[in-house]
């Protein structure tokens, strides 16, 4: 048994060290292990799970919520979010800040995906705010750490890929993930709070405390985003569509807003499909491979013997969630998150389980691990997002990105001590019990 | 003259890569417009469309894998490059040179695989455990073509990397969203 731990670990880290695309990586793992250890037609396994995975119809919500993230991409929502919130936060310190925040907020609750998110949302608020005078170093750290969100608070891609791998109702997911998203948000709001009354204790000059006249005429700028947010979020939670057919939803909404927002023209809808093709097929590529990839450890019984030893060494179950924790911090510094969970998945469940935390528990927990690996260099998919819209270094961007970092490590380990934070509404809602 | 052809062939192939990526984003709209539909029918008939579910989930199987193939030419695919970045640059050449044969390798093996599943499809006649009885050899083998594709695309990035050209060119529309 130790023989194969050791040959998948070293086939893993060869390849992936040197280079060689995730998704092709993890399939050649999983073909090698099976053709060292196992005597069986493996093109039949590979071509069967292949199949199975790509046509499975809890994953179609997936491409959609990321054409979705394109088409609203190419409008002009992020600027009517932008005039839209600033009235609303001018008397909180830290004053427009607040805007990265509760701009990505808003954002994630009809977008699946982080760097979408932050990407869209960045694209105006970054240069807003820093033509005003705000701390560019808060307003760079503030849109990753908030840009995160667009994973924890549903839709979320992230969530649904979980649900497939884990077999686990993605609807439940989505609802535990809206009071860690909410949490989460305010804490990010309280810190630069706090930081802009230390650093820049006058504030920055020009703004003026908005008028009621101006916040009522501000909830018009609000209104596409508000309309979308009721379409996906509110068509799932009234039980009228399933995640999936409330993207289908949100996609016609998106193409609504963008018609009224007079950027739906023939190129937009053209690039935004293609971008999106391109995206999909890396995320399917990559589900299918550690899809493969588990079946094949599931045949050479690597995460039962895996799980043996960790229980061997006798931990609590909430050191064993501290050791998970760093062990994906270091993960998600050398790979995107997204792989990091879906390779280490078919071991990492079973332990939890075993532990007694929940399915639906664990996966708000991975969603927060990938949200601190998004933010982590080198490989950091909202760092570079935000390096393509300031052009500052990856260093400088992280290093603002830092505490937010913090926050979310702080906030992982406080919903260890206290899973309720995550379950409770959804059993709730839902009933209790484990799917 | 040799090297005109070749120059010829990568045309063609990324021509074949961008239309292949093309149909597969024709296949995503389609899967919108399927499960609108199904949305529909289900609100305002309240019946179901028997086909939706079924047709969604292999157009998007195809979008899959028509869309590799262009990914891996425009670079959509993640890699680790923490330590081709680090080391020289004859290093880092080695490195790419190494992945991208592994990477015929592999896909090689999941072309054949797909094409074998294919293949057998059609000769026993194979239709979707469904009351549509979709003869499956249809969606299995779009999911062959685009692994063919992704392969010889893969062929195409070796034979550049001997070449001294550029392995990855930029996609024709950039923006940061398509990060994922």
């Amino acid at each position: 048994m130790i023989s194969s731990i050791a040959t998948i670990i070293i086939l893993l880290v060869v390849l992936l060290g040197s280079g060689v695309w995730i998704s092709l990586g993890l399939f050649s793992v999983g073909i090698g292990g099976l053709a060292i250890f196992r005597d069986m037609p493996i093109e039949r396994q590979l071509s069967i799970s292949i199949w199975n995975t790509v046509t499975s119809e809890s994953l179609i919500a997936l491409p959609l919520f990321i054409f979705m993230a394109e088409i609203l991409f190419r409008t002009r929502l992020s600027a009517s979010l932008f005039k839209g919130l600033a009235p609303w936060v001018t008397n909180l310190p830290g004053r427009l800040m607040h805007i990265n925040v509760l701009g990505c907020t808003m954002f994630a609750a009809i977008s699946g995906s982080s760097a979408a998110t932050a990407a869209t949302v960045g694209r105006i608020t970054l240069s807003e705010l820093s033509s005003r005078g705000y701390d560019r170093k808060i307003a760079m750290g503030s849109l990753a750490g908030a840009g995160t969100l667009g994973f924890l608070i549903p839709p979320s891609v992230i969530m649904i890929i979980y649900g497939v791998l884990s077999d686990t109702s993605v609807l439940k997911l989505f609802i535990a993930g809206v009071v860690p998203g909410m949490l989460l948000a305010l804490s990010y709001m309280v810190y630069i709070a706090v930081r802009t009354v230390i650093s820049q204790p006058d504030g920055p000059r020009e703004d003026s405390t908005a008028s009621w006249k101006e916040r009522v005429r501000s909830i018009f700028d609000l209104g596409p985003v508000m309309f979308l947010i009721l379409l996906v979020l509110g068509s799932m939670y009234c039980g009228l569509a399933s995640p999936t057919e409330a993207a289908a939803v949100g996609l016609f909404g998106s193409f609504v807003v963008s018609g009224f927002q007079r950027s739906l023209n023939w190129e937009s809808v053209r690039d935004a499909s293609m971008s999106a093709v391109r995206t999909i097929s890396m995320v399917g590529l990559i589900v299918s491979s550690a899809m493969f990839l588990s079946q094949v450890l599931a045949f050479l019984g690597l995460p039962r013997a895996v799980a043996e030893k960790i229980a061997a060494l006798e931990l609590s179950a909430f050191a064993l969630v501290l050791l998970l924790l760093v062990f994906y911090m270091i993960l998600g510094c050398v790979l995107e998150g997204m792989s990091a969970i879906v390779m280490t998945l078919p071991v990492t469940l079973p332990l939890i389980l075993a532990a007694g935390y929940d399915k639906i528990w664990f996966g708000v927990f991975l969603v927060l691990v990938v949200e601190m690996a998004q933010i982590t260099p080198p490989i950091g998919f909202n760092l570079f997002v935000i390096q393509t819209l300031t052009g500052e270094p990856i260093g400088a961007i992280a290093r603002a990105a830092l505490p937010f970092f913090i926050i979310m490590a702080i906030f992982t380990i406080l919903l260890a001590l206290f899973p309720e934070i995550v379950t409770f509404l959804p059993d709730k809602l839902m009933g209790g019990g484990m799917r | 003259m040799a090297s005109f052809i070749i120059l010829a062939c990568f045309r063609w192939l990324d021509r074949f890569s961008a239309g292949a990526a093309a149909i597969g984003a024709v296949c995503l709209v389609a899967m919108t417009l399927l499960m609108l539909g199904e949305v529909i029918a289900r609100s305002v008939f309240s019946t179901s469309l028997t086909f939706s579910w079924e047709f969604s989930s292999y157009f998007m199987g195809a979008a899959f894998f028509l869309g590799a193939a262009y990914g891996l030419r425009t670079g959509g695919h993640v890699r680790v490059t923490l330590l081709s970045e680090t080391v020289s640059s004859t290093v880092s050449r080695f490195l790419d040179f190494f992945s991208t044969v592994v990477g015929i390798g592999v896909t090689f093996y999941i072309a054949y695989a797909l094409c074998d599943m294919t293949y057998n499809s059609y000769k026993r006649e194979v239709v979707s455990f469904t009351p549509n009885e979709t003869p499956l050899i249809f969606p299995q083998g779009v999911l062959a073509l685009g692994g063919i594709l992704l392969f010889l695309q893969m062929l195409g990035r070796f034979l550049r990397l001997v070449c001294n050209k550029l392995p990855d060119a930029e996609p024709e529309s950039r923006d940061p969203g398509n990060a994922q």
